[in-house]
């Protein structure tokens, strides 16, 4: 069983694969009552960050076993240092019902039903995230002074500092709404950067307000005909209208496009104009 | 952004952008182009049902203050600048490309103009929605006016 443990210090992939979930967590505190603290803290944060716990504990393990020891030990030298991490774990309860956090889960991974997908998932998504170079920081953060509040998870390589978090969520935001206006913009392909796009943006807005323009000239050049007073029924007519020309569409569809039966149809709907 | 694309919100707007058109043209008999752009601008702000920034800054600002443009204020220019010393500032002035976009943005959609660029992109959004059905609408009449078909 105390191999166990130190294997669990060491390799921290396969414990990780084998069996990912609450009870190794249970049986690595049992085993450890030195670091008893660490993991009761660790235990509160799982129950609020089922996701990252696991990650940002692990993954300083994958990445330096010894700072992680290290950490431990420091705990273990002295209670004092066990405080900050009861004070951290009230901490993290506030800092959970932030909408930040929430943000965070939602973005290291999709599903939040059950710990060891994600856990597992987690993992593959350590493997497979090629390193940012970001490593050295994200360890120091993992490092934590007793003065620091919040803990979050984040994925390896990226920074852990709130102020970095609320970047990403920023951009996460902006870049959600760039991609409806690229639905709605012509002209716009997904590899755009922000700069392009916003330049077919500003081009479309101003060639609509043009169009606008144009046509409220056109419209008051073709109302100057049209005697106002006997407007009445002139909506009813309107409609009526659209709806007959919809219809007489949808038949010349149905009829298929023959091209004199068209061009006779078409006839017919011009004379219709005349009612 | 859903709903400027429905057929039902396209006739509600035609017709009242039709009733706005002859009371307008009923109380005055002068017939400026810009008049009916402002009553179609104001007709497309009331469809809105006050949801959007862009719509109640159309509302909220009518009747003839289009011509009011205020003029930009630039820096004063005096006799001496070449004397002083001349601070190099071009640079800078164009290191934030995405910033001088998304400033000519907001010059462009009504009343965003000290929205944050998340807001911003979602005014943009509803703003051009918006404009497509005026453009359609505007199309529609003129065409059954010009054919006699109303």
């Amino acid at each position: 069983m105390a191999d166990f443990s130190e294997q669990s210090y060491r390799q921290p992939f396969p414990f990780l694969d084998i069996d990912p979930t609450m009870e190794s967590l249970t049986q690595f505190a049992e085993l450890n009552p030195q670091s008893f603290i660490l993991d009761n803290s660790a235990f509160n944060f799982q129950t609020f960050f089922p996701l990252s716990i696991n990650d940002s504990l692990f993954s300083n393990q994958a990445s330096q076993g010894e700072t992680m020891s290290g950490f431990i030990h420091n705990s273990n030298q002295s209670s004092v240092s066990a405080q900050p991490i009861f004070s951290a774990k009230t901490e993290v309860e506030e800092i959970s019902n932030k909408r930040k956090a929430l943000d965070i889960l939602e973005s290291s991974s999709g599903n939040s039903s059950s710990s060891s997908p994600q856990v597992s998932e987690t993992g593959i998504k350590r493997r497979n995230n090629s390193g940012r170079g970001k490593r050295a920081k994200s360890n120091e953060k993992e490092m934590e002074k007793p003065k620091e509040v919040v803990h979050v998870r984040a994925r390896r390589g990226q920074a852990t500092d709130s102020h970095s978090l609320a970047e990403r969520v920023r951009r996460g935001k902006i870049n959600e709404r760039l991609r409806c206006l690229q639905d709605i913009v012509p002209g716009c392909y997904k590899t755009m950067g922000m700069a392009l796009m916003l330049d077919e943006i500003i081009n479309y807005v101003q060639s609509l307000q043009n169009q606008v323009e144009f046509l409220s000239m056109k419209l008051t050049a073709a109302s100057t005909y049209y005697d106002f007073n006997s407007e009445s029924d002139a909506m009813e007519r309107m409609q009526r209208r659209k709806a007959e020309e919809a219809k007489e569409l949808e038949r010349l569809m149905r009829e298929g496009y023959v091209g004199i039966g068209g061009v006779a149809c078409f006839h017919s709907s011009s004379t219709y104009g005349s009612l | 952004m859903k709903r400027w694309t429905t057929k039902r919100e396209h006739q509600i707007y035609s017709s009242k952008l039709f009733q706005a058109l002859c009371r307008s043209r009923r109380t005055s008999s002068s017939t400026s182009a810009k008049e009916l752009h402002q009553t179609a601008d104001r007709v497309l702000a009331i469809t809105a049902k006050g949801t959007t920034r862009w719509s109640r800054a159309i509302l909220a600002a009518p009747l003839t203050a289009g011509t009011n443009m205020k003029k930009h204020k630039k820096a004063k220019v005096t006799v001496h600048t070449r004397l002083r010393k001349p601070v190099v500032n071009r640079e800078k002035r164009k290191l934030p490309v995405v910033e001088r976009k998304l400033r000519a943005l907001r010059r462009l959609v009504p009343g965003c103009r000290k929205l944050s660029c998340n807001n911003l992109l979602e005014e943009t959004s509803d703003y051009i929605a918006a404009l497509e059905m005026q453009v359609r609408a505007l199309t529609a009449i003129t065409e059954f006016l010009s054919r006699g078909l109303l």
